[in-house]
């Protein structure tokens, strides 16, 4: 209970950061998505349930408060990919785990394929102008934070043990 | 039976919520067009302006000093300028009154700050800091000194949505010049517009300047919109599909002013 408290805590917080501070976190027009790294992370420590209810809320609030395209492809996308996050942190159960990292950087990657292809390709833009000027950059960009938060979690794990 | 079920039911509980959400995500996502969406929005807006505005000042206060030193230099330069323009403007008036041309309706710019953007690269829409008590009013028009910007869309208390001009579903009539073709312009992903449907027996070049054409209740004319960068044989053989570079950065804008009439 008191780890689930923390977790919404954490995720209001990354919120916050998402809709007061988006502007400055930005680099070249591109932002990160750091609600969904926070679930990504989140998927090695948190009850899945509880972890598959706030991708659903948070993607919500995001594409309300953030302005997105289409309301309801977040909530959409990431309750799909905090479910297939969940399962492959089962069956890769030791972290840290480069299968697992490895694992989660490419849902992240198709994360963005899916968002910018549903959102994008019905203007007629085509699909490699899709990955190359927008899931490609914003990947690179979530997942270099990714990958340091979830090292950044690692060692707070085993600092603690 | 009912036991079957409810083994079922709680042995495959997290993949049965994950259906529902998925469900519930998806009716949402069908009810994109309905009016209570921007309505959320909006309310939203109003809510956040009062914490977002301090950060946005705190930021203006920072960039101020650099931007000062920017505008001296500039406010030189059009000093000389406006002592050419203040000549060309009575040389004007002195002609239009000649002819008996009636004085161009004038238009009030208010200045607004943009309090939130969208997440993605593919923005669509903005929040701005002024509303109904600013006398903002639903179709009015956005724009910065490079040009348009978009037009309001909704307009609450103390805030105002507007659509950009990278929104798919924003068509403005456009005037190539300086051969005066017609055409409706929609955007075409990052900061590119297209147009199509235009004559290829008038004559158009890389570097033409997009203006609005004025055909619009909404739009007044000669409001910059880009450049030509592309000019292109449609399939058809007797039109063109011309591609341009919008003259905004939506990356960059952070203030804009609202043109009223």
């Amino acid at each position: 209970m008191k780890k689930n408290i923390l977790t919404l805590l954490i995720f209001v917080g990354v919120l916050l950061i998402q809709i007061f501070f988006n502007e400055y976190i930005e680099i070249l027009g591109v932002k990160p998505d750091l609600i969904l790294i926070a679930l990504l992370i989140s998927a090695l420590y948190v009850s899945p349930v509880f972890l598959i209810f706030l991708g659903f809320v948070f993607g919500l609030m995001q594409d309300w408060l953030m302005l997105t395209p289409l309301i309801g492809l977040s909530p959409l996308l990431k309750t799909i990919f905090v479910f297939t996050a969940v399962k492959s942190v089962q069956k890769f159960k030791v972290f840290p785990n480069i299968v697992l990292l490895s694992v989660e950087l490419l849902l992240l990657f198709l994360y963005f394929v899916f968002y910018n292809s549903i959102s994008l390709l019905r203007i007629g833009l085509s699909f490699s102008n899709v990955i190359l000027n927008y899931s490609i950059p914003e990947f690179l960009y979530s997942g270099i934070l990714f990958i340091a938060f979830y090292y950044l979690v690692f060692y707070y794990k085993k600092n603690r043990e | 039976m009912l036991k079957k079920i409810f083994d079922y039911t709680f042995d495959n509980h997290f993949s049965i919520i994950t259906i529902a959400l998925v469900i519930i995500s998806f009716f949402i996502l069908l009810q994109n067009n309905h009016s209570a969406v921007n309505n959320i929005r909006l309310f939203w807006g109003d809510a956040i302006i009062s914490i977002k505005q301090p950060i946005i000042s705190y930021k203006n206060l920072i960039s101020a000093s650099k931007e000062n030193q920017i505008l001296r230099k500039k406010l030189v330069k059009l000093n000389i300028k406006t002592t050419n323009y203040v000549n060309l403007v009575e040389e004007n008036n002195r002609l239009r009154e000649i002819l008996n041309f009636k004085k161009r309706s004038d238009y009030e710019l208010i200045p607004a700050t943009i309090l939130s953007k969208g997440l993605n690269k593919n923005v669509n829409t903005i929040l701005i800091d002024k509303g109904e008590i600013n006398n903002v009013k639903k179709n009015d028009i956005i724009v910065v000194p490079d040009g348009i910007v978009g037009k309001v869309i909704a307009v609450n208390i103390k805030t105002s949505l507007v659509q950009l001009v990278t929104d798919m579903n924003f068509y403005i009539s456009a005037k190539i010049l300086p051969s005066d073709a017609k055409g409706i312009l929609c955007w075409w992903g990052g900061n590119e517009f297209i147009i199509k449907d235009i004559p290829n027996s008038i004559s158009i070049k890389n570097g033409d300047l997009v203006v609005t054409s004025g055909f619009s209740d909404i739009y007044p004319p000669m409001i910059a919109i880009g450049v030509i960068k592309e000019v292109k044989n449609s399939p058809n053989g007797f039109t063109y599909i011309l591609k341009g570079k919008l003259n905004v950065d939506f990356y960059k804008i952070s203030e804009v002013l609202i043109l009223k009439k």
